[in-house]
């Protein structure tokens, strides 16, 4: 029904149109207002015509008016279905109200000739129009308004039409003056009401478009910038990606080249070793010495590939833990064979204890703990001049072990101690000349003992030497996976 | 077998695809009066095994075709070769720990050689009259 009436409305009125803008906000915002304003006036009408029809009711009974009860009810219907049905294509909408509206005008100009009543619904059919339906449809209202009183109204004054109900009114002729006064008088009101109402009409249209074109360049602005941001961050995305991928690709060089010097490394140790077991014939009491010094230059070296390798590792966030079933003695035997040689020649002693709280097999990454050993242990190695270094290994709680370093050295100021733990740090300067390496064993010690989930602490007095205690949570061995 | 008996020295197997490096074990055990062989991969390496029966095999972990994990399974599968100590030698020290209980020893690369002379002195001291 609704479409059916639609299709109607367009076949019927399919040049009407409303003389909006182009803007397409601005006729979507507009039409929405129009629309209201027409519902508005519908829903009003309806009313209206509901007392109109009460009010008349009487006087139509009495002077047994009754084709005007169809009429009147006839229009209300029109009215309420438009009013009520949204559905239903705006102009149909409008159109059918204008119709009802002129329509009434001209009953009541044929019932009542040319009085306020008729005049007042020609009035609402301009006015009407020039609201819903733009400045040409109401000019054409108004023009249809005023003919039609000038030809009925002449017609009354020539007095070959007689009022269709003998109103009460108008029972006499009128004067063709009078019948021009009122034409003029109403289309100088109406005119006058209608300009009024296009002016307004039309700078709130250009306050809206203003309004919207602002709103417009904002939104256009702000989009702009949410581009521009996106492309940012996309930029930035990819530059990222392109440093990790470097950086990646660094770890990956050194730790090639970690191995490619390892091997030769191992070769000169090697045979090193071989002349001092004797292979090559006994090493005299003055080529014994150097040989030492080649092999515990040979360890540090290693020593440093393994924590440069590791400081990238960790840099690059590569670094991974490999915990496994280990023997904690295991690691101090290796470690002594290492590092006796160098305490020996300072007349240094190096002792080892392990605790018998400690069982002879733990969980935790071996490799990273022997790392952490060698790095404390030959640093306490290199500063300490005289007396001795323990290495102790016990349990002071239930969750916890602990790899305990503790020497005879000058002690380490107590200023200095919070930043020992920091990369490439040593006392001063005049250290590195003194003492060799590049400062990264103990930042090395504190970042993997961080990555165990345990902490470094030290105690030093100066003069009197220092301990690193190394605590790590103690965790239950778990089954070795490789083992039958 | 018979190779067994016409030596008078005890037989030490070196499996280790570095050349250096078991140059390096060959020197060290020949000074403790081993005789020595050096095998490259796991393959020759289980082969060889099929013939000869060493008293120590030194077994690196990373070799081509056959990885020394196989070569300490089929070893510890053979009831010939139950009196050969495996030495294992290796920088993997995670794969090592988890064959603890199949090897004899093991040694961490780099690996002190003469920890190696000490180690193997002590096998033969006590395995021969």
């Amino acid at each position: 029904m609704v479409s059916f009436l639609n299709q109607i409305g367009s076949l019927i009125f399919p040049s009407l149109k409303t003389d909006l803008p182009a803007h397409p906000h601005h006729s979507l915002v507009l039409s929405q207002g129009r629309e209201r304003i027409l519902t508005a006036l519908l829903r009003a009408s309806v009313g209206l015509g509901l007392l109109a029809l009460l009010n008349n009711l009487l006087p139509m009974i009495r002077d047994k008016q009754w084709i005007a009860l169809p009429i009147y009810l006839v229009s209300l219907g029109a009215v309420s279905v438009v009013a009520f049905n949204r559905r239903l294509n705006y102009r149909l909408r409008a159109v059918m109200f204008l119709l009802v509206l002129y329509g009434i005008g001209v009953l009541d100009l044929l019932n009542h000739g040319l009085g306020e009543d008729s005049r007042i619904f020609f009035f609402g059919f301009a006015v009407a129009a020039i609201m819903l339906l733009g400045a040409r449809v109401g000019l054409v209202a108004l023009g249809l308004s005023v003919t039609t009183l000038m030809v009925v109204g002449w017609q009354l004054s020539t007095g070959q039409f007689k009022l269709l109900f003998g109103s009460q009114l108008y029972s006499g002729t009128i004067s063709l003056e009078t019948v021009t006064y009122t034409c003029v008088n109403f289309l100088a009101t109406a005119g006058f009401v209608m300009a009024a109402l296009y002016v307004l009409l039309r700078d709130f249209d250009l306050a809206w478009q203003r309004e919207r074109a602002a709103v417009n360049q904002v939104e256009q602005e702000r989009n702009l910038l949410e581009e521009r941001v996106a492309d940012r961050t996309r930029e930035l995305v990819v530059a990222r990606d392109q440093a990790l991928e470097a950086s990646r690709l660094k770890t990956e060089l050194l730790a090639k080249v970690s191995h490619e010097l390892r091997t030769p490394l191992n070769v000169i140790l090697g045979y090193t070793e071989l002349l001092q077991m004797g292979i090559y014939g006994p090493l005299s009491e003055q080529q014994r010495p150097p040989t030492q010094e080649i092999v515990s230059s040979t360890h540090s070296l290693t020593d440093l590939i393994t924590d440069l390798l590791s400081q990238a590792q960790l840099d690059t966030g590569r670094f991974q833990l490999k915990p496994c079933a280990f023997n904690p003695a295991d690691i101090l035997t290796g470690l002594c064979t290492k590092m006796n040689p160098a305490a020996q020649a300072k007349g240094l002693t190096l002792t080892t204890t392990i605790t018998p709280d400690l069982p002879a097999t733990l969980w935790g990454d071996p490799g990273r703990i022997q790392q952490i050993l060698i790095n404390l242990v030959s640093n306490a190695i290199k500063f300490t001049l005289q007396g001795k270094v323990e290495i102790r290994l016990y349990r002071p709680d239930a969750a916890h072990w602990v790899l305990q370093v503790s020497d005879t050295g000058p002690g380490i100021p107590i200023e200095a101690q919070a930043s020992i733990f920091e990369p490439f740090w040593q006392i001063d300067s005049s250290m590195t000349r003194k003492h060799s390496g590049v400062g990264l064993g103990l930042s090395i010690v504190k970042q993997l003992t961080t990555l165990m989930g345990g902490q470094v602490t030290l105690t030093s007095e100066i003069g009197r030497g220092s301990t690193f205690n190394v605590i790590l949570p103690f965790i239950e061995t778990m089954p070795s996976t490789g083992s039958k | 077998m018979s190779e067994n008996m016409s030596r008078s020295n005890p037989l030490a197997v070196i499996i280790e695809d570095d050349p250096d490096l078991a140059v390096l074990f060959e020197l060290t055990l020949r000074g403790a009066n081993y005789e020595t062989e050096i095998i490259q991969d796991g393959e020759a390496a289980l082969q060889r095994l099929a013939v000869v029966i060493p008293d120590v095999v030194i077994l690196d972990l990373h070799l081509p075709f056959i990885s020394g994990v196989d070569v300490l399974k089929q070893i510890r599968a053979d009831q010939r070769l139950a009196r050969t100590k495996v030495i294992i030698a290796t920088a993997d020290l995670y794969r090592a720990e988890a064959l603890r209980a199949q090897a004899d020893f093991i040694l961490i690369k780099p690996v002190s050689l003469i920890r190696l002379r000490d180690l193997v002195a002590n096998l033969s001291g006590s395995q021969l009259p």
